[in-house]
């Protein structure tokens, strides 16, 4: 009895969990599959959401501005993931030495992490800004360049620009996860490996890497999954960028839904997200389960 | 212990819901405005509140990006909150602010004769196809130019009336400058692809001849329009204009401007308030104010004005409506344009002894004359059409033929829905 009692309260006490789940996160998802099937617009709300079936999903497919948006989002995400790996693991790689300067090393690399997205886009701002920024005067100095450089208004250099600025926040994030990967390679098979005469680059490559895959698989994951969404960094820096080459899936999304008030479009955008975003999940499930089962 | 403690709490709470009883004899309404320029908002607001003691007004301020107000007050509107009771609305807005029923008709607030005593190239605005009235002019924006005058005095210039002027002005004292060791830029303003860019582009587009629409047909495809277009990548092609002025909303063109480092800046009065306010620039010694130069059209400059609106779901429609008259009358205007240095709505208010010798004054004949923005419940697209097509040319990207021709096209297309 007394068990059960424990089983019902457990349940009890997950009611409030459960409500804010489904208040804040299940409603509004459902509601956005809803309205990507309705013409649904700020110019006729009184009206409500009309019902119009797959209109959204054919004008999005039609639409050049989403094609754009979507090559780029997904070649920033490839570039922006592919560096964040790398240098997240020789960060990694770096604070997992032991020595005296080891906490003050890690408090350097983290620091990026630390501060707001938007924080640090307005920081990347004054240093990338043309006539005034801090890149630009070093540039001229070291007399590298005669001219301003136009890093967030020239298009073919606000891509870098925002590169920059994504890899140097999230390198850290990227860097902590293959910190902790690192932690569970067993130090026996590395001992055991020096015994046999393998130098540091063959024992990471032939005995820690194929150890820390699972992880590694995971974190580059998420990190593919919330690059893929990028928003905040890029709206502080370019907003959309010159001749809106900086535009990404979310930006548009957003620009539709809210400023032209097109909420069923911005919707059907928001849906393709999603959908994008699973497909990258269930892409990286597979590679983890095939190795998991190794 | 335990007793004087339940006694201190006990004795908090009545202390609160004292305070709560007399909260409760003053209406408090929310004023949703446009950051303060220069306490133009509380002056204002201060004459309101001694000649109404039994409201309160609250100020909660935008952002600077009208993009971004919007967005707050769509969300408002959308959850049908009543807490936005009062708000400032960009004219590109009532369009479709009324549409989507988020307005209150402000019927019965003024008779015939008190709206003949606005400014009459404003108010169509105001009125819903239903012909209710929506919105109440509360002030005028005309562009201006704003230049050094210690600069254009050391080589000789006067302030330039035409475009090409400003061009060759400009090429003249950047290179003579540079020789000094002081590089300076020539023209600065807010050109990047937002709303901004849009009143830009018009007013060069309207200088050289060109019209928006006629009959319900966008007639933007003309050698007028790609003229004006043409203007603006030859101010970026031949150096004149600021390195970063792509990147520039109109708060980062006027900090080039007040450091010194531009000649020319085009920008609303508020920015000359700004520039010759010791406090705030650099050079506020050495800056004149004049209109804009003009192309083979004339000068023309858009109006960017804003209206106060009431929200249609607010729970104190008559302190509003209240409120709403009065900070759009005659001592409202001139509370609030004294201090900010936007121009008035109400003619009557020009000769008040408080904008005596300033610039207000002198910008009278601009304010009658500015031209607005066409207003459509897809403005918004409209404006991006334009933004995205004027920025384009000045990149160099497209040539304005090709920006014409498509910004006809897809514009019409949105005129069509």
């Amino acid at each position: 009895m007394h068990n059960k009692q424990r089983l019902v309260f457990g349940y009890l006490a997950l009611i409030p969990a459960i409500i804010v789940f489904a208040v804040f996160i299940v409603y509004p998802v459902f509601n956005t599959f809803y309205l990507s099937f309705c013409n649904y617009r700020t110019q006729t709300i009184r009206q409500g959401a009309k019902f119009i079936g797959l209109a959204n999903y054919a004008q999005m497919f039609g639409d050049d501005k989403m094609w754009t948006a979507l090559k780029f989002t997904v070649l920033f995400t490839l570039i922006s993931v592919v560096l964040e790996s790398v240098l997240g693991m020789l960060c990694a790689l770096i604070m997992n030495r032991q020595g005296k300067t080891r906490a003050l090393v890690c408090a350097m690399i983290l620091i990026p992490w630390c501060i707001p997205t938007v924080v640090s886009g307005l920081m990347w701002n004054y240093i990338f800004a043309e006539s005034y920024g801090i890149l630009n005067f070093l540039l001229q100095i070291l007399g590298v360049t005669s001219q301003p450089v136009r890093w967030l208004t020239d298009s073919r250099y606000a891509f870098l620009s925002i590169l920059i600025s994504d890899v140097w926040k999230t390198v850290p994030y990227m860097s902590l996860l293959m910190l902790s990967a690192l932690k569970t390679v067993d130090s026996s098979y590395l001992e055991a490996a020096q015994i046999d005469g393998a130098n540091k680059v063959q024992s990471f490559f032939k005995i820690s890497m194929p150890c820390m895959k699972p992880i590694i698989l995971v974190a580059v994951m998420f990190r593919t999954i919330q690059s893929f969404r990028i928003y905040d960094l890029i709206r502080v820096l370019t907003n959309g960028g010159p001749q809106g080459k900086t535009t990404s899936l979310t930006i548009y999304t957003i620009t539709q839904y809210t400023t032209y008030g097109n909420m069923g479009y911005g919707a059907a955008l928001a849906v393709l997200t999603f959908i994008i975003s699973m497909i990258i999940a269930v892409c990286f499930q597979d590679g983890v389960k095939s190795k998991l089962e190794v | 212990m335990k007793r004087i403690l339940s006694l201190v709490l006990c004795l908090m709470m009545v202390l609160s819901l004292a305070a709560v009883a007399h909260a409760d004899d003053k209406v408090t309404i929310n004023f949703y405005c446009n950051p303060s320029k220069n306490g133009g908002v509380e002056a204002a607001v201060a004459a309101f509140e001694a000649a109404n003691p039994g409201i309160h007004v609250e100020i909660v301020e935008f952002s600077s990006d009208t993009n971004q107000k919007k967005t707050t007050l769509s969300s408002i509107f959308q959850a049908q909150d009543d807490s936005a009771d009062v708000f400032m609305m960009d004219c590109t807005w009532p369009d479709e602010f009324i549409s989507a029923g988020w307005l209150l008709p402000l019927d019965g607030l003024y008779t015939e004769e008190e709206l003949a005593e606005f400014i009459p190239g404003i108010m169509d605005i105001c009125f819903g196809a239903d012909g209710s009235m929506y919105a109440i002019p509360e002030y005028l924006n005309a562009g201006v130019l704003v230049y050094r005058k210690d600069l254009l005095a050391k080589y000789g210039y006067e302030p330039a009336k035409t475009w090409e002027e400003l061009i060759e002005q400009c090429k003249v004292i950047q290179e003579g400058e540079a020789k000094e060791g002081n590089p300076i830029s020539g023209f600065t303003s807010a050109w990047l692809e937002y709303e901004g860019l849009t009143c830009c582009a018009f007013e060069f587009m309207w200088d050289y001849g060109a019209k928006f629409a006629a009959e319900g047909k966008c007639t933007l495809d003309s050698a007028e329009a790609q003229q004006g277009l043409a203007i603006m990548r030859r101010m970026v092609e031949e150096g004149v204009t600021d390195a970063g002025i792509r990147g520039y909303k109109w708060a980062d063109s006027q900090a080039i401007f007040n450091a010194g480092s531009a000649i020319y800046m085009r920008d609303w009065p508020s920015a000359y308030k700004n520039a010759i306010n010791p406090e705030k620039s650099s050079v506020s010694e050495n800056v004149g104010v004049t209109v804009l130069p003009s192309g083979t059209a004339g000068s023309f400059t858009t109006n960017g004005g804003w209206y106060i609106a009431v929200n249609a779901f607010t729970s104190h429609a008559e302190e509003a409506k209240t409120f709403a008259k009065f900070i759009c009358g005659y001592e409202g205007q001139v509370a609030y344009s004294s201090k900010s240095g936007d121009l008035p709505t109400r003619p009557a208010t020009y000769s008040d002894p408080a904008f005596e010798g300033t610039m207000t004054a002198q910008l009278y004949d601009i304010a009658l004359t500015t031209t607005s923005r066409p207003s459509s419940a897809y403005y918004s697209e409209i404006s991006a059409e334009i933004y995205t097509n004027a920025a384009l040319v000045a990149d160099g990207a497209k040539t304005p033929e090709e920006a014409t021709a498509d910004m006809t096209k897809n514009i019409q297309a949105i005129l069509d829905r």
